[in-house]
């Protein structure tokens, strides 16, 4: 038997009130099976049945009582809805000119409330997300924050601070997923197994870690993501409890997370957990050693952060006193999990929503100016209700439907406007974003985004609405009964729509103003000299697992075989492994001594520590300055060196000659052997374009090779083009070896400037809007002055007046109102910039060439928009106008 | 209230009669309406209408069985009350009274 449309019988049991949907449906189904009904027919008696009945219920009221004709709510909005959506249909141009105009304006309201409810607003899907905390250093001689604290500092706050409901601790480890078709490299965290419950979040399949597996030797196991499951194990709930091969080690699945589960936070997201086996009391006494991780804690329910803190401060305090030798200057700062990026993007993303904000002000604006303008059309009919006894309130409340109707279809048009922009963002993002930022799912159209869309419709319609609607409905409405009369508008109305020009005019100067400013900032962004070539280098990272490349000899024969090899492939001019390469988001530091400068324990100065191959800085094109370069003579046998930057020679070793100064790694106790300086390279930045240079020690990669090093190969034409060979290469060595992170250094520098890119475009999109939307302002409030106007230019054009006087005449009272409104708006930006200046850079808040642009430019749109009604207006004909 | 019927109203008052008495349930009255005049009338259209009669006490409905062509879903049975004959009756005979005498120029009786 034929199933009847089954979206059809859905709707209307969702739309039909209760006690009509059966006989109605049933009818239907009865017909369909009678085969009397075509699927099309059945769809439009469906549909036409749900008008019919929401229509009779509409007309009954809510309670089903048939309201007083000529009032009452439902039924008058009903009428006055209709009527509108007649009004729309009738005038296509004055639609479509609305409607598009609210489209852009809610559209990218929409799309940047989206963007800002995914990423600061929607809570982590954690159990009350509110009290997990980050527990991060806080390096009091410094003032600075750093991210990890020692696993010895993590088991005190868990045994000494009762506010904290449970400490957590958790590393970030490479891991090769091997067994597969293709090797592949995870994200794998090291956890201590109380982390999972600490979060409140069970898991999907199996188990998380249980308590003994916190412990040495309670055995490994492994925790699945979602996506891991889904992407290696095709979502086969069967593979908890079988083995799955990390580092080359065969590892038993005990659970599957669920899909909203993203941990951590502001890293790597997790795509694989294994538990972090901590001997805490060896630790706390010294016995084993303390390793760095990063820590997170519940603050216990009721509590609040402020107790919790103290005890937090009590117990540093504590350690401070027990090992001055690591701990001295060392607190640490709690800080709601969910508010850490909110400190970095917040106030970036508060101009945007303020720009965004500006761009629906302008389109609200131009609506009210065309329905200004139609409601003087309108002015005879208008007059006419009037006359027939309809109240002031009456008329007000038809036009307010009628605005929200507009306000409504293009919402509607909006939220598409915003669809399209969201996925254009979500697939725009970097891939430092994309792998590190949570709630990245709820970056869409859903239910609160488009509930957001339905308010901002609303109150747009009553914003560009209201004051049409109460001008138009003004007690002069009898005087629209005289013919020819109120043609040129009240003087009040006239004096709105200058002042609605000066407005338009003074938010578009400012937003452009602002826009240029960001746009000055990524630009000088883009001037820094990050202190190497980043142009036609391809880089990407090799993670060497333990097991098979447990020591140091294997792991240096295999990067420098992989140096060559890649070195040699046609069109790649050289190569050189790193441990971390700039702009990679990786870093790595660590404390020194120069002989001859002792330096107390615990306070020994830090450098970034940089393991490199010979061929490193010539791929990087990073300039020596000093001494030499690293040789083939520095082997693993050969006399330990290192090789310092330009920064390092200024902070530690000025007005000396440093080459030949010997320092030695690690702490003041450090059994490490002492290292010749002998060369000086230039500096790099390495975090952040804008970031000062750090002191930096280059070591020979053969003298210290670290399991994971990232590749710079310089090539001779598009870096991209040449993965797949250097991948070949790699895995010719080794086939189980997986390489990631591929990626041209241009792209690498690039992501760094994600924030700033982002913040550029967006102004500069919305600033132009603004400026599209002004000028179509501008340009209408003119065009319909002249039209008004042409009988009394057409007297004076009779009277001997030149077109030239005309056009003079125009022109200047447009341009009078322009130039109003780019001083109101060059003083708003002067203002408001002072606001962001935190979040420019090279350009300062009154950058006096980006006012001057912005002024000049807006002066030649505002030419424009005036100059064509002004141009028509000097070619009026006195007889056809004096005729009418 | 009003003391007079809509042509609609007069249609499915006159199909109901003309169906037999237990069969006058939606479905029906929509494919008589329709057999006879060609008109095409929503199922949500017929059962406004009705209902608005039902209130003003010219019929009555009662639910009846579900059956499998009907997916599960129970009719509703209309039955025509005498007010409902009475008002019936008294709009045909306004109808007729006004075309009285101009069959042989238009045709209409």
């Amino acid at each position: 038997m034929r199933r009847p449309p089954a979206v059809a019988s859905a709707l209307m049991r969702a739309l039909l009130p209760a006690a009509a949907y059966e006989p109605v449906a049933g009818d239907l189904d009865e017909a369909w099976h009678a085969g009397t009904l075509s699927r099309a027919r059945y769809w439009r008696l469906a549909l036409a049945s749900i008008a019919s009945l929401a229509a009779a219920r509409l007309a009954r009221g809510p309670g089903g009582e048939r309201p007083r004709t000529g009032d009452g709510g439902m039924r008058t909005l009903m009428q006055d809805l209709v009527y509108g959506a007649r009004l729309m249909r009738r005038n296509p141009v004055f639609t479509a000119a609305a409607v598009i105009t609210l489209a852009l304006g809610i559209g990218a309201n929409t799309a940047i409330f989206g963007m800002v409810h995914a990423l600061l607003i929607e809570p982590l899907d954690f159990r009350d997300p509110k009290n997990v905390a980050f527990v991060r250093a806080w390096l009091h001689e410094t003032g600075t924050l750093r991210f990890n604290l020692s696993t010895r500092e993590a088991i005190a706050l868990r045994r000494q601070a009762p506010a904290l409901e449970d400490v957590a601790a958790y590393q970030y480890r490479s891991a090769n997923l091997t067994g597969g078709d293709r090797p592949e490299r995870v994200q794998a965290y090291r956890v201590t197994a109380n982390l999972f419950d600490l979060l409140g979040v069970p898991p999907l399949h199996g188990r998380t870690f249980v308590e003994s597996e916190g412990r040495p030797g309670g055995g490994d196991a492994a925790v699945l993501s979602h996506g891991l499951w889904r992407r290696r194990f095709a979502a086969d709930p069967s593979v908890v409890g079988r083995d799955v091969q990390v580092d080359g080690r065969r590892i038993t699945i005990v659970g599957v997370m669920p899909p909203e589960f993203e941990f951590p936070v502001f890293n790597f997201k997790g795509e694989l957990w294994m538990p972090l086996p901590l001997d805490e009391d060896a630790i706390v006494s010294g016995r084993a050693p303390s390793s760095s991780a990063t820590v997170v804690a519940r603050v216990r329910a009721g509590v609040g952060y402020e107790a919790a803190q103290a005890q937090v401060d009590a117990v540093m305090r504590r350690l401070e006193d027990q090992h001055p030798e690591t701990n001295r200057g060392r607190g640490a700062r709690l800080a709601e999990i969910g508010s850490v990026d909110d400190e970095i993007a917040g106030p970036a993303m508060m101009v945007v929503m303020l720009a965004v904000g500006v761009v629906l002000i302008l389109a609200c604006a131009n609506v009210a100016n065309l329905l200004l303008a139609r409601g003087v059309a309108r002015g005879r009919e208008i007059a006419v209700r009037a006359a027939l006894g309809a109240g002031r309130a009456r008329i007000v409340r038809q036009l307010l439907a009628e605005s929200l109707l507009l306000s409504l279809v293009g919402g509607a048009a909006g939220a598409a406007v915003a669809y399209v922009a969201l996925n254009a963002l979500r697939t725009a993002l970097p891939e430092v974003v994309q792998t590190t930022q949570p709630n990245l799912d709820a970056l869409g159209l859903n239910p609160v985004t488009l509930g957001f869309t339905l308010a901002v419709s609303v109150a747009a319609a009553v914003v560009f609405g209201l004051v049409p609607a109460c001008r138009a409905a003004g007690p002069s409405t009898q005087a629209g009964l005289r013919e020819g009369a109120g043609a040129g508008g009240s003087r009040a109305t006239r004096r709105l729509r200058s002042a609605l020009v000066i407005g338009e005019v003074t938010l578009a100067t400012a937003l452009l103003i602002l826009g240029g400013l960001f746009v000055r900032t990524y630009q000088q962004h883009q001037r820094i000299d990050p202190g190497f070539d980043a142009h036609r280098v391809l880089t990407l990272a090799i993670s060497l697992p333990e097991d098979r490349y447990a020591t140091p000899e294997s792991r240096a024969q295999f990067f420098e075989t992989a140096a060559a090899r890649v070195a040699s492939l046609g069109g790649i001019e050289s190569a050189g492994f790193v441990n971390v390469l700039p702009f990679s988001t990786y870093n790595r530091a660590g404390g020194f001594t120069i002989e001859g400068q002792p330096a107390e324990p615990g306070r020994e100065p830090v450098a970034g520590f940089r393991s490199a191959t010979t061929g490193y800085f010539t791929a990087m094109r990073i300039p020596l300055r000093a001494g030499r370069a690293f040789e083939a003579r520095d082997g693993a046998r050969g006399a330990p060196v290192a090789i310092v930057n330009e920064a390092f020679v200024r902070a530690h070793v000025a007005g000396r000659d440093p080459l030949g100064a010997r320092i030695r790694l690690g702490g003041a106790r450090s059994p490490a052997a002492g290292r010749t300086i002998v060369g000086v390279v230039g500096d790099v930045r390495h975090e952040a374009l804008t970031a000062g240079a750090e002191p930096e020690i280059y070591v020979p990669m053969a003298q210290s090779p670290t399991p994971m090093m990232m590749l710079a190969a310089r090539t001779a034409g598009d870096p991209e083009g040449y993965a797949a060979a250097v991948r070949t290469e790699i895995q010719e060595i080794d086939p189980a070896q997986p390489v990631f992170h591929v990626k041209s250094a241009e792209t690498l520098v690039g992501e760094s400037l994600f924030l700033q890119i982002a913040a550029a475009a967006m102004m500069s999109l919305f600033s132009a809007l603004a400026l599209a939307l002004a000028a179509v302002g501008v340009y209408g409030v003119i065009a319909y002055g002249v039209s008004q106007q042409r009988r009394e230019f057409g007297v004076r054009l009779a009277l001997g007046a030149r077109p030239r006087d005309i056009l003079r005449l125009v022109l200047r009272g447009g341009l009078r109102l322009v130039a109003a409104g780019i001083l109101a708006g060059a003083a708003l930006a002067f203002v408001a910039s002072r606001l962001i200046g935190g979040l420019l850079y090279g350009v300062g808040p009154g950058d006096p060439a980006t006012y001057t642009l912005v002024a000049v430019l807006l002066g030649l749109v505002g030419a424009a928009a005036c100059g064509i009604p002004a141009w028509r207006a000097g070619r009026t004909e006195p007889v056809s106008v004096l005729r009418e | 209230m009003r003391t007079y019927l809509g042509e609609f109203e007069q249609l499915l008052l006159l199909a109901i009669l003309q169906v037999d008495g237990d069969e006058a349930y939606g479905a029906r009255i929509r494919t008589e309406i329709e057999r006879r005049t060609g008109r095409l009338a929503a199922p949500g259209a017929i059962y406004t209408a009705l209902d608005r009669l039902e209130r003003r006490g010219l019929v009555r409905s009662r639910l009846g069985d579900p059956t499998p062509q009907r997916g599960g879903k129970r009719k509703r049975h209309y039955q025509v009350l005498p007010a409902g004959e009475a008002l019936l009756h008294g709009s045909q005979e306004a109808l007729a009274r006004m075309a009285r005498g101009l069959k042989p120029r238009t045709g209409i009786s």
